[in-house]
């Protein structure tokens, strides 16, 4: 388990890094569907810090995958303003990672050739540089062995971990994760989230992450941002001081499941 | 001695049913016994239509002469040298228009319609342009195999799913690694289809390029031959070995599409489409 850490640690190519700063200004978003507008996010407004990670839950379709592809720069149209280390985002920049919420791999590429399509447009490593970076993420993730599989070859499980690898290879100083454990076992889920923990400790990546599973929500984040549906907007945000590592079973976020349990229920009898 | 029989009638058994086989499984059936019912219905040749027998003993008199092999082998040589250009050309139209935002806006509005250009109306302009000879034959080959499939790979990039698409975007694929790693093997059933349509445009244009324009060997020589000298039963066998000679082609195709692209990609890209 730790193995893996300490091999990206000793890695070369992987400086320890800062993340960056993540600003959303009164984003809202409209989707036109059949002629009329369906407002799907309304004036959400949050200061990510440089190196901060950030919890987003919220029922299903109150937009939080609409959220993360904003910030990635993937959505072209939308109100506010939208900001990565003071710039502006207008189009997807090698700052920014992307977990997707279906792992979307390449079906005709291997697990080896998904990951390393990452780097392609990296100027500065050298090909035996990549090629060392994209082993060590594969080892990361535990698909030592599978390098040559093509994605119909491997579970759910395994290709969600190929690509949680695919988006941590180029150590972008934001990632996003769109429910990134969603679709993995639950022993192999705890292992990640751990490992998730740790590389974010580790990198001090600025890390914003979706999910459906409150206990991950907490054990990760330093902030939990809890939105209501239709159109999606900030219900509340609740500061999770736990010192880190974390292990799930602090009483102090036994207290703060409660409360969001309490506010997702709010938020759905409207 | 009876062991022994028995085995000799279970072999004769196997053999005459694996012929039967043979013959229902491959699709014979309907066409040997038509020959079949045609030969006995017409025994002695009638006048203008020859029969099976007739036609067997021109064919065998045909493949001692070398003339047959040398027209036989222009014409694939024609066919081939044109679908490739045609195949070329019509693949990296088809990546272009679907690639670059330009190039459809230009073509765009009006690549749909290239499915109705008049190819054969366009010989005497050929002719006019490039004489009677090999290059008219060569470009209007090629013309016949390029429509179908620029419209093909036209096609497969046009619904390569927009969740790929982002991902590309994500990691800020340049045009050419775009190409490589998504928009050609997303594309790739959808090119391999156009290939087998384009080589079946190549064969009928070589074919009507020699009768349009016929200069130089060729199998439609049989068929002009034929008429000349009013002899059906050439014209027959030139129809027939054309026919063949393209079904030759088509599965010598499907092969080739098979040994480069493994059937796993192609079916895994075509899946992923729905
Ligand atoms: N491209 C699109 N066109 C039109 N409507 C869209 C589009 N993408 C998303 N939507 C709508 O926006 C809303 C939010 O979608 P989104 O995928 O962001 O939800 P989500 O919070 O991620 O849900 P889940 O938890 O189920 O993944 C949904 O109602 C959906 O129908
Ligand atoms: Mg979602």
């Amino acid at each position: 388990m730790s193995a893996s850490v300490l091999h990206l640690r000793q890695s070369p190519f992987v400086a320890p890094l800062s993340g960056k700063d993540v600003v959303l200004e009164g984003v809202s978003k409209a989707f036109s569907m059949n002629g009329k507008d369906m407002p799907v996010l309304r004036d959400i407004t949050l200061h990510v810090k440089a190196g901060e990670f950030v919890s987003i839950v919220g029922a299903s379709g109150c937009g939080k995958s609409t959220l993360l592809r904003i910030i990635a720069g993937l959505e072209k149209t939308f109100d506010g303003i939208v900001q990565i280390g003071g710039q502006g985002v207008e189009a997807p920049t090698r700052d920014c990672g992307l977990v997707f919420q279906d792992h979307r791999l390449f079906p005709w590429l291997t697990v080896r050739q998904n990951i390393a399509m990452a780097l392609r447009s990296n100027r500065e490593l050298s090909t035996q540089g990549k090629a060392d970076l994209v082993q060590s993420h594969i080892a990361l993730v535990k698909l030592d062995g599978f390098e040559n599989a093509y994605p119909d070859q491997l579970s759910g499980g395994m290709a969600q971990r190929a690509a949680i690898a695919r988006a941590l290879v180029t150590s972008p100083s934001v990632l996003l994760l769109d429910e990134p454990l969603g679709a993995v076992d639950a022993l192999t889920r705890l292992h990640l989230q751990r490992e998730l923990q740790r590389l974010w400790m580790t990198r001090r990546t600025t890390m914003i992450m979706v999910t459906h599973d409150i206990e991950e929500a907490l054990l990760l984040g330093d902030r939990v941002v809890i939105l209501q549906p239709r159109p999606g907007r900030i219900h509340s945000v609740l500061e999770i001081h736990t010192p880190r590592p974390r292990t799930g079973e602090e009483t102090t976020l036994l207290a703060a499941k409660r409360r969001i349990l309490d506010a997702l229920n709010v938020g759905n009898d409207e | 001695m009876v062991y022994l029989s028995s085995q000799a009638k279970a072999l004769a058994d196997s053999t005459v049913s694996r012929a039967w086989r043979a013959v229902t499984g491959t699709g014979l059936l309907l066409p040997l016994s038509v020959l079949l019912v045609w030969q006995l219905a017409d025994r002695h040749g009638g006048e203008g239509i020859p029969n099976p027998a007739a036609l067997a003993a021109t064919f065998l008199h045909l493949v001692r002469e070398s003339a047959f092999w040398w027209a036989l082998l222009a014409s694939i040589r024609r066919v081939m040298i044109g679908f490739a250009c045609g195949a070329l050309v019509g693949v990296a139209t088809g990546l272009a228009l679907g690639g670059l935002s330009w190039m459809r806006w230009l073509f765009g509005p009006v690549v749909s319609l290239w499915r109705y250009m008049p190819i054969f109306s366009l010989i005497p302009l050929l002719v006019l342009w490039l004489g009677l000879g090999e290059p008219a034959k060569l470009v209007l080959v090629a013309l016949a195999t390029s429509v179908p499939v620029t419209l093909s790979t036209y096609e497969g990039m046009r619904v390569i799913p927009q969740k790929y698409q982002d991902v590309a975007d994500m990691f800020g694929l340049t045009f050419w690694v775009r190409l490589k790693l998504l928009l050609l093997p997303a594309a790739l059933p959808f090119v391999a289809n156009g290939l087998r349509q384009g080589l079946a445009f190549a064969w009928m244009a070589t074919v009507v390029s020699e009768l349009f324009l016929s200069s130089g060997a060729g199998l439609s020589e049989l068929i002009v031959a034929g008429q000349e000298q009013f002899r059906p039963d050439l014209m027959l066998i030139g129809i027939a070995v054309i026919a063949i000679t393209g079904i030759a082609l088509n599965k010598a195709l499907d092969r080739l599409i098979h040994y480069a692209v493994p059937g796993a990609q192609l079916s895994i890209a075509g899946e992923s489409r729905s």
